[in-house]
């Protein structure tokens, strides 16, 4: 009998203890929600009161960016376009040599190698943005200066050029993911029928890949999109509108950086610095989100 | 050209970008070394920074951007790790898979994608104004926490959900309680995963500067002796450095506390590697 | 392969050390700094030129102030702190740091303004923000200050007009500016119950550098007007070579931006977008020295230890107000 009841005594204690248990796991799950469900809030509602007061296409197309003073001009696009034209041109260098040494990386390189090529591939994707910044004020402009000839050492090109490095490394360990979830059996099966290596990765492997590997791209996009230090100490941060590359400009997260500091609390120019937040926020958000569903679809055909 | 030699020629250029990216590599850390290297002393590690005769904090050492960076790495453990890892066991173990928690993972990867100055610009007007923490390592550790939680929480979902439902599904056929398996089956077996994201988590915290650089940051700032004091961080001491006056005395300091945070980062990888090996061994499934 | 690896390495480590070395050779750069005449027939000054700076004949002269919430009262640390500030240490450090000390009329007006303060509330360390200029010149002092009082004073340098706004926002105690407050920005800190005293520290004089190699010597401040305002895109329209015209200046927050753009963007308009803009004084000294096109303002500090001259002007040197060649 008494054996019985200290065994009903145990199992009461231990769900005690499990509820508890689970009431502190929920615990901690409640705070990180409502943490992160705070800040997206506080961004959006801290938008509105300049979204709704200003004209917001005057807001996405105006050519001026001048949030403080007497005629304060909130026109986004310079910012806009200082943004786009960084990260195509880091793309354009950064898409090509990224996938290169993937493919070299996955497919090509001996056991040794890789073991030499993935950690420096993980070192420079540890390496902060503010040392990149340094090494592009400090070393990269002067090399621009030399090979082409700027009006200004620091320009759009500075920037471009450090945010392909700062590209690579992500957009390596993605498609380098995706290339080796490609099942042997195709890479065999194309063997066996007499294709190169060179020809299998071109007509099987690479094609079967390649979801990840716009996954990889629009991820690594979305870093260049988002990165602060580095182009604000490479890019000279004028707010002209242009398209030269060898011009400076100024990228959103600059624009940030810059105005934040000085921007009154409850003013529009803190409001509408909100409003770019946002802007950058639904910029993130929509690569991230294309990213994801480009990957979904990739892991529903394998798996 | 035949097909041999066309694959000749493109493993080759492909061979050309991985070296080329060997060598940025090389040649950044190199001009940071060589820059840097010759301002390593015993001075430089026990001295915060202090103003030359002109003025420019160029002086001194990098004592208390250092701690600052150790003080602010510190809050981020106890703030984003314990919310991010338990929250993340609990919304995986516990939240199903509805449509809730999809949206609610889907938020979270968004977030974690989120340039770290829109970070800033929310600890501005969230943590300095709205809740009068004012420009405090409160308020920067507590900024940094927000980029970091997101990051430790997927890293923790990957982590869980690279174990095999197999042992989920044998535990629970023994009896065990849902508590029960995550204590003794989903947290060691994930451990190495969820260790490996801290630690890669916290040195990311290392190197940010725009989440710090708004809300806490001073020119001279000493080690803090307490939350509400300004502090200094390796990673704006950098900052600081590329746009002081007296440029030949704070390059070099720049390239010196550049070496310093590389190092930092690197013994915290290095630690995430052997972390994830040892565990490796000890839980096999 | 390690091998192939580490003679890559060493190879690409040799080629960088090398740079550098040649890279050290070219540091006699420095850049011009330029004489301003009001119209193209008055006599043309020099920011070096202590005398024109104090007297008003060098047209970019400006003070940098302090500002607190009331007159300190003598228990206080800010009343410390300003003692520190008006006398010879604290304004020889002023000049340690480039800039001109007040003249003795303003001093003695500073010293004056000390007397019979009532605010007590600050005791202990307290925190500073706001301009960049000053950065130099508020280090020094807090580090005598801590040497001298053991008070902690915290330098916070996000721009005068990020310090102002966190003056009056009752974030920090103290805002050092490079320009005065607006009258806007005097009747927020008042509806915040902030009583502004406005403290003269130091005088200054904004200095227009331009590349070494670039022949031009003066400008009247018509035609750095028409610089700055975008009218002039190339030199040879101010008297120079076929040269496109690159600017370098501070940004939104900075108090320069805005004196300068007060002195010398006379007609209110804004700055060209195509301007640069910096957080600080020092970074726009070594994009001049690197562009043959280059022209921008910085506080007189940085321009002299830019332009090679020493930081201590003997006031024998000032005599007349005929420009000086440096």
């Amino acid at each position: 009998m008494v054996a019985l009841k200290s065994k009903k005594n145990n199992r009461y204690m231990r769900k005690i203890f499990e509820g508890g248990m689970t009431g502190l796991l929920l615990a901690c799950a409640l705070v990180s929600v409502l943490v992160l469900l705070m800040v997206f809030m506080f961004l959006l509602g801290n938008s509105l009161p300049f979204l709704q007061n200003n004209d917001i296409w005057q807001f996405l197309t105006g050519t001026h960016w001048l949030p403080f003073g007497d005629f304060p001009s909130y026109g986004i696009l310079p910012l806009f376009v200082g943004t786009l034209m960084v990260t195509l041109v880091a793309s354009l260098i950064a898409i090509p040599v990224g996938l290169g040494a993937t493919i070299y990386l996955s497919e090509i390189a001996s056991p040794q190698v890789r073991n030499v090529l993935k950690p420096v591939i993980e070192i420079l994707a540890g390496i902060p943005s503010v040392i990149y910044g340094l090494f592009a004020a400090l070393v990269l402009s002067d090399w621009i200066m030399v090979i082409f000839e700027p009006n200004t050492r620091l320009n759009a090109l500075n920037g471009a050029l450090i945010l392909a490095v700062m590209m690579i490394p992500i957009m390596v360990s993605v498609a380098e993911e995706a290339l080796n979830s490609v099942p042997r059996n195709l890479r065999e099966a194309s063997l066996a029928l007499g294709a190169t290596r060179w020809e299998t990765l071109k007509m099987t492997i690479v094609p079967a890949a390649l979801p990840g590997i716009v996954a990889a791209i629009i991820l690594s996009m979305g870093r260049a999109v988002g990165e602060t230090m580095a182009v604000i100490m490479a890019t000279g941060n004028s707010t002209q509108f242009t398209f030269n590359i060898l011009a400076s400009m100024r990228p959103l997260t600059a624009a940030l950086a810059i105005d934040v500091p000085e921007a009154t609390v409850g003013s529009m120019a803190y409001y509408s610095l909100f409003a770019v937040g946002l802007v950058l926020f639904i910029i993130t958000f929509a690569l991230n989100l294309v990213a994801e569903y480009v990957l979904a679809r990739f892991k529903e055909a394998y798996h | 050209m035949n097909r041999r030699s066309k694959e000749a020629l493109f493993f080759n250029i492909f061979r050309g970008c991985a070296l080329f990216v060997v060598i940025v590599l090389v040649v950044i850390l190199g001009y940071i070394l060589i820059n840097g290297v010759g301002k390593l002393s015993i001075d430089l590690f026990t001295q915060n920074p202090a103003p030359n005769s002109h003025g420019a904090m160029v002086a001194g050492g990098i004592l208390s951007p250092i701690v600052g960076t150790l003080m602010l790495m510190a809050i981020v453990l106890i703030i984003a790790v314990p919310a991010g890892v338990f929250g993340a066991v609990f919304l995986v173990e516990y939240g199903g898979n509805n449509r809730i928690s999809r949206a609610w993972w889907m938020i979270v990867n968004n977030l974690a994608g989120v340039p770290s100055i829109v970070w800033g610009l929310v600890g501005v007007g969230l943590l300095v104004y709205y809740l009068n923490f004012g420009l405090s390592l409160l308020a920067a550790g507590v900024t940094l926490s927000f980029v970091i939680l997101p990051l430790i929480m997927v890293a923790t979902k990957e982590a869980i959900e690279a174990i095999p439902p197999s042992i989920r599904e044998a535990s629970v056929a023994l009896g065990a309680t849902k508590w029960q398996t995550v204590r003794h089956h989903i947290l060691p077996y994930s451990a190495s995963g969820i260790l490996t994201g801290i630690i890669l988590s916290l040195s990311r915290a290392a190197g940010e500067t725009a989440p710090i650089l708004l809300t806490g940051v001073a020119v001279n700032a000493a080690i803090p002796s307490s939350l509400s004091d300004s502090v200094q961080a390796l990673p704006y001491y950098i900052y600081l450095m590329t746009q002081t006056s007296d440029r030949s005395a704070a390059i070099p300091m720049a390239y010196a506390a550049a070496l310093v945070l590389i190092g930092v980062i690197v013994l915290l990888n290095l630690g995430a590697i052997i972390l994830r090996n040892r565990y490796r061994q000890k839980y096999r499934w | 392969m390690y091998i192939a690896i580490g003679v890559i390495a060493i190879v690409v480590i040799a080629a960088v050390g090398a740079a550098l070395m040649m890279g050290k050779g070219s540091n006699d750069k420095s850049v011009k700094v330029l004489l301003l005449k009001k119209t193209s027939s008055s006599v043309a000054y020099s920011p070096m030129d202590q005398e024109a700076v104090y007297n008003g004949s060098y047209s970019l002269s400006r003070y940098l102030y302090l500002y607190t919430d009331g007159v300190p009262s003598t228990s206080s640390s800010i009343y410390k702190w300003l003692s520190l500030i008006y006398n010879t240490t604290g304004q020889q450090m002023v000049t340690d740091a480039g800039f001109y000390p007040l003249q003795t009329s303003d001093l003695n007006a500073m010293k004056a303004q000390l007397q019979n303060g009532n605010n007590s509330a600050v005791t202990g360390a307290f925190t500073e923000s706001g301009s960049t200029t000053m950065t130099e010149i508020a280090a020094l002092w807090a580090q005598s200050f801590k040497q001298s009082t053991g008070i902690t004073v915290t330098i916070k340098t996000p721009g005068s007009g990020a310090g102002i706004k966190d003056f009056y926002n009752k974030i920090v105690d103290v805002a050092q500016a490079s320009r005065a407050m607006t009258t806007a920005e005097k009747a927020t800190a008042a509806a915040n119950g902030i009583t502004v005293v406005e403290w003269k520290v130091a005088v200054d004089g904004l200095a227009i550098i331009v590349n070494k190699d670039n022949p031009v010597t003066t400008l009247t401040l018509s035609q750095l007007e028409g610089i700055f305002n975008g009218t002039y895109t190339n030199w040879n329209q101010v008297g120079g070579n076929d040269k496109a015209i690159s600017l370098y200046g501070r940004d939104s927050a900075s108090g320069s931006y805005a004196s300068f753009k007060d002195l010398v963007l006379v007609n209110k308009e804004n700055y060209t977008s195509a301007m640069l803009q910096f957080n600080t004084n020092a970074l726009i000294v070594p994009e001049v020295e690197s562009a043959v096109g280059a022209i921008g303002y910085v506080g007189i500090g940085f321009a002299k230890e830019a332009s090679g001259t020493s930081a201590d002007t003997t006031l024998s040197e000032v005599s007349s107000p005929v420009a000086r060649v440096l």
